[in-house]
């Protein structure tokens, strides 16, 4: 078995990506129609929602990051293009900005449209899904 | 389920299954445990958030890209 060589290294980059990203779906998906259903105070509902969809995009970038070989920490887009690693950043910021804003409302109690910030993170996953 | 038993349990799969689908089998348990655990550990509380917890959220939430 030519374990840690190049065929493997691609299939261990494109399963670790296609399994962040399917969780990722899954939440983006699920998760706010669970925990709008659920009996948690507003507040509560609000930051499981606003956790999960970042916990999911971070999970979706940490894929893309492994599919080009940047490990973490570590700047530049490894194997894959600039132009391409820009549009993940790009993707990532936007969500990012949506994310801040949610929690700024949520934290101070008022209402929160969480509906925007599941769409925002479903948004930026299917800008990284995408990417090659 | 933590770190080191999530990491014992990717090598014990590695070590049964060889090949391309051990290598999924070890992914799905370095990144999908504790993806589900995290799901289920939200959804279990019910309690009201604390101000803390809104800084760290907010604190994760800005997370730079290149620390991911």
């Amino acid at each position: 078995m030519s374990r840690g060589g190049g065929g493997d290294l691609s299939n261990r980059a494109t399963g670790r990506g296609l399994i962040c990203l399917t969780g990722v779906l899954a939440v983006a998906l699920v998760l706010p129609i669970v925990s709008c259903s659920s009996t948690a105070p507003p507040d509560r509902v609000a930051y499981t929602t606003i956790d999960d969809a970042v916990t999911g995009v971070q999970a979706a970038v940490r894929g893309y990051k492994l599919h080009c070989g940047v490990p973490q920490g570590a700047q530049g887009p490894g194997t894959c293009t600039s132009v391409e690693y820009e549009k993940a950043i790009k993707a990532y910021k936007a969500f990012q900005d949506v994310a801040d804003s949610a929690v700024d409302l949520a934290s101070k109690g008022g209402p929160t449209p969480l509906d925007i910030v599941a769409k925002a993170a479903q948004a930026a996953i299917s800008v990284l899904r995408d990417l090659k | 389920m933590n770190a080191d038993e999530i990491g014992k349990t990717a090598a014990a799969i590695t070590s049964l299954i060889p090949g391309p689908w051990g290598i999924l089998a070890t992914l799905v348990a370095s990144e999908g445990i504790p993806f589900v655990d995290h799901l289920i550990q939200n959804s279990k509380n019910n309690t009201p958030v604390t101000p803390d917890a809104w800084l760290d959220l907010r604190a994760k939430a800005k997370t730079p890209f290149q620390d991911l």
